[in-house]
């Protein structure tokens, strides 16, 4: 016995460091798995599971088929069942790397040195869930196809490159031209973005109704190229989109994991806990603060958030007779409590994030956007410099809404108790959307106010065109410094004519420098999305451009 | 008058309720501060203008008032119930595909309801003031008390996260195939195409959520029922049928009952509304596509046209239950004529 105890005794100090080597090795094994998620070095799955169920919240508006649906479900649906011909390496974005376009159904591309003219190379071997083959005609005809539908809606100014298209044409079985008049950088990402995935057109001309081209039938039906296509659509209830045994692989040879993914409409965030927690569904999306932290504590689930394209913003017309002066309108950014919004009222979900071009994009710069801190002395200081020792009052204007998890009347109430400490008297007055921004439209905006914008695609030229040449203007850039107005639309047709990554870079961050500290439209949070998996799910990739992660790199253990 | 012209004059006023009803919802949606449009094309930000005005050009939300609610009339004369704003689809398809959800739940929820709260009011009321009684009572002020939401989720966590004996929310299980729409009842539609395996899901996805729903007016049914058997049976005429040395079962059941379910039967028809006013927290917290959860989401986007005609329905719905109350309570008391 006490020999037998003797051994026992010294194996078990010899134990001890044997432990501590697999836990060495658990570590390493940990590593590798956030590693190869952020990489996407996924091999493509040898079996199938069956399904993948997925909490959603539906907001079903126009559909699912490009160019319409802007609801986030429409969106991140889009983006299961269509490609683009060029697509985003969505690690990349999550990551905040730069991210360019990648090859997708355009194999390979040439930009003539002017820039005006890209002749895309099709992809060989690829069918549309029709059945029909993917060829120069078709995309040229899904191109057109996407250029109408946005004419029907009157949404061209959101796209106003489509009116410097000269041509779009077939010039070869497998070779697409298309002729701008002007050079325009942004086109291969845009080319990625929801509203010109390729659909296989011909298909919808068959079921045009109205002169529509098929954009109402399109709604519930799908006539893509990517790993899903549409089986059933209950409204209300159930999205189920099958696996499209003829795909291709798509750009990173990523196939989907499950036969099918079935995406419910639980609108309650208690149901929806109780569903995760239980393993009724696998992935969680759309779920409250609240919901995500109760969940965190289950064993079986976990969490993940990615910063996702949308940011708040205050708003204020620099007309207004204060923030007509620059010293009041950077004093009015010392008396923003970033982190006390980002922990208290978005819930710690997001970041603080100063500027409109946002991490990975061209031009992005930690100095610009992480410039301000929350400094009521220096804002006092400042808006004594200014002429208001004792601050001055001013108007907030509240509405209906929310910019992620900042709902709009919280961020309101916050800005009020945060501009009180530099002497800012702020009073809320209730407004609607229309108000506010028929206000903006018209250049009658002299309140501060609130909102929440996202962007279409990933490139510096879509906060640079929505924002720095459309909302600076209308918050009256223009009226207080018209030196800086002019440079801005200068810079941004210099970064839509410049093909040169380098370059682009530079005329963004200049351009990002001016909107930052002229502009009435301040950023304040880029917020984030948050998912919740059953542990049995891995590989979950953020796709930030479609409010969503890409349900192809899930797998089902 | 006999029950013909009853029926016809019933008709004919429910005509006018309704336009009344109408009426009223539609400036309640014109007052409500906001602009479906606006909340559709905010996001475009100062870009969405062009978007947002012929928004509102196509859907004649630049007319005045008076001019939307008279061609939302006209159009509904011709069976026209307009376009959802938010969804581009017909309201009426909109509504054929909810509707059915909803009523499938209040129905089996009425069921549920009168078979729980009837019983327990006689019971409550035979055995007074005993411990039986004073059960029945709490258990009833419980029901009337209690929100919904809170109960539906305790249930939930019993039944179906503990037990595991319930299914948590939809009409049928995620693994299984939507049955066929024929009616859009899936009671009917799977006992229709024999499928009875999913006719089994189905029944088992409606029991929590109609019980819940049932239970919110249980509690008020069994008080009723309680309040008026104890009227009755302090009545003259049950004394004398006792003294006459009928059976008691008799008694109750043909003197008491009889006249005790008047008040019953009348309250039955308010339940209707307190049943589709409850379909909307319990559609929500069960995932129901019902078109209580149809109205939240149209009253949120301010979908005002769809609004008005859910509206229009429940009040469609809550007048013809009345009526068949009326009709009811006429063929149980041969004193009442209309």
């Amino acid at each position: 016995m006490i020999a037998c105890s003797t051994t026992e005794t010294v194996e078990v100090i010899k134990e001890v460091p044997v432990e501590k080597v697999v836990e060495k090795v658990v570590e390493k094994e940990v590593e590798k798995i956030v590693e190869k998620e952020v990489i996407k070095e996924v091999a493509p799955a040898p079996t199938y599971a069956k399904s993948i169920k997925v909490r959603d919240v539906f907001f079903f508006n126009e559909g699912f088929t490009p160019p319409r649906g802007g609801s986030f479900f429409e969106h991140r649906v889009s983006q299961q069942i269509y490609e683009g011909l060029t697509a985003l390496n969505t690690p990349m974005v999550t990551r905040g790397d730069e991210a360019t376009p990648v090859p997708n159904l355009a194999s390979a591309w040439k930009i003539s040195a002017d820039g005006t003219t890209y002749t895309f190379t099709v992809r060989d071997g690829v069918v549309f869930t029709t059945g029909n083959p993917l060829n120069a005609q078709a995309v040229v005809d899904s191109l057109k196809r996407s250029f109408y539908v946005i004419d029907l809606d009157k949404a061209t100014a959101r796209f106003s490159w489509i009116t410097d298209v000269v041509s779009v044409e077939a010039t070869g079985e497998m070779e697409v031209t298309m002729k701008l008049k002007n050079a325009f950088a942004p086109l291969l990402a845009i080319l990625a973005s929801k509203q010109f995935l390729i659909v296989d057109a011909a298909e919808l001309k068959k079921h045009e109704k109205d002169s529509d081209w098929g954009a109402a039938w399109g709604a519930t039906n799908s006539v893509g190229t990517a790993a899903y296509g549409i089986s059933g659509w209950e409204p209300e209830q159930r999205l189920t989109l099958k696996r499209n045994p003829d795909y291709w692989g798509g750009h990173d040879g990523v196939g989907p994991g499950a036969d099918e993914l079935i995406f419910a409409n639980i609108p309650e965030n208690a149901t929806a806990e109780l569903m995760m927690a239980k393993g009724e569904v696998d992935v969680a999306l759309q779920m409250d603060p609240i919901s995500l932290k109760t969940l965190d504590l289950n064993p079986k689930v976990y969490t993940f958030s990615y910063p996702s394209l949308i940011t708040c913003n205050y708003l204020i017309d620099r007309r207004n007779e204060h923030a007509k002066n620059d010293k009041v309108l950077e004093a009015i950014k010392y008396s923003i409590d970033y982190d006390g919004l980002l922990n208290t009222v978005a819930m710690g979900l997001g970041k603080v994030h100063q500027s409109l071009i946002l991490p990975g994009m061209l031009g992005h710069d930690a100095s610009i956007s992480n410039r301000y801190t929350y400094d009521p002395e220096k804002a006092k200081a400042l808006l004594a410099e200014a002429g208001y020792p004792d601050g001055f009052s001013i108007k907030i204007q509240n509405r209906a809404g929310a910019c992620g998890s900042v709902v709009y009347s919280k961020g309101v109430e916050f800005l009020q108790a945060s501009l009180k400490k530099s002497g800012i008297k702020a009073t809320i007055e209730q407004s609607t959307g229309s108000k506010f921004w028929g206000q903006i439209g018209k250049g009658e905006l002299r309140d501060l106010g609130i909102s929440g914008l996202g962007a279409t695609y990933f490139d510096p030229d879509n906060p640079a065109s929505v924002r720095a040449t459309s909302e600076c203007f209308s918050l009256g850039i223009e009226a207080v410094d018209p030196t800086a107005a002019a440079r801005l639309k200068e810079l941004v047709a210099q970064g839509r004519a410049e093909t040169d990554n380098a370059k682009r870079h530079n005329i963004y961050k200049e351009l990002n420098e001016i909107m930052v500290s002229k502009c009435g439209e301040l950023t304040v949070l880029q917020v984030s999305d948050t998912v919740a998996l059953r542990t049995n799910m891995t590989d979950g990739i953020a796709m930030p451009h479609a409010f969503s992660i890409d349900f192809r790199y899930l797998r089902k253990e | 008058m006999n029950i013909g012209a009853f029926i016809l004059r019933r008709l004919i006023l429910q005509i006018f309720v309704l336009l009344g009803l109408s009426i009223f919802t539609f400036l309640l949606m014109f007052g409500l501060p906001g602009d479906p449009a606006a909340i559709l094309y905010s996001a475009g930000g100062s870009l969405g203008f062009e978007e947002y005005n012929h928004f509102r050009e196509k859907w004649g939300l630049d007319l005045p008032i008076w001019k939307q609610y008279t061609n939302f009339i006209t159009n509904l004369m011709r069976g026209d119930m307009g376009t959802s704003l938010v969804t581009r689809t017909p309201i009426f398809d909109e509504i054929k595909s909810y509707f059915p959800a909803t009523i499938e739940l209040s129905i089996v929820a009425f069921i549920f309801a009168c078979i729980m709260g009837l019983p327990l009011g006689i019971i409550s009321a035979l055995k007074r003031n005993s411990w039986v009684d004073h059960t029945i009572r709490a258990v009833s002020l419980f029901g009337v008390s209690m929100p919904i939401f809170w109960f539906a989720i305790i249930l939930l966590i019993i039944f179906y996260f503990y037990l595991g004996i319930i299914p948590s929310s939809q009409r049928i299980d995620l693994d299984m195939e939507i049955p066929r729409h024929i009616t859009g009842f899936y009671i009917i539609d799977t006992i229709a195409v024999g499928d009875w395996t999913a006719l089994l899901n189905v029944l088992h996805h409606l029991i929590l959520p109609a019980f819940v729903l049932g239970f919110s007016v249980v509690g008020l049914l069994a008080r009723v029922t309680r309040a008026s058997i104890l009227e009755v049976i302090s009545q003259d005429y049950v004394r004398t049928a006792r003294s006459k040395g009928l059976q008691e079962k008799t008694v109750i059941s043909r003197h008491v009952l009889r006249n005790a379910l008047i008040p019953t039967v009348t309250i039955l028809g308010l339940l209707v509304g307190g049943l589709l006013s409850g379909a909307v927290l319990t559609e929500t917290i069960f995932a129901w596509p019902g078109v209580g959860r149809f109205a939240v989401q149209s009253i949120m986007l301010l979908d005002r046209l769809a609004v008005v005609n859910v509206t229009i329905l429940v009040g469609i719905v809550f007048s013809t239950a009345n009526m068949i109350v009326d009709i009811t309570v006429a063929f149980l008391d041969p004193r009442i004529r209309y």
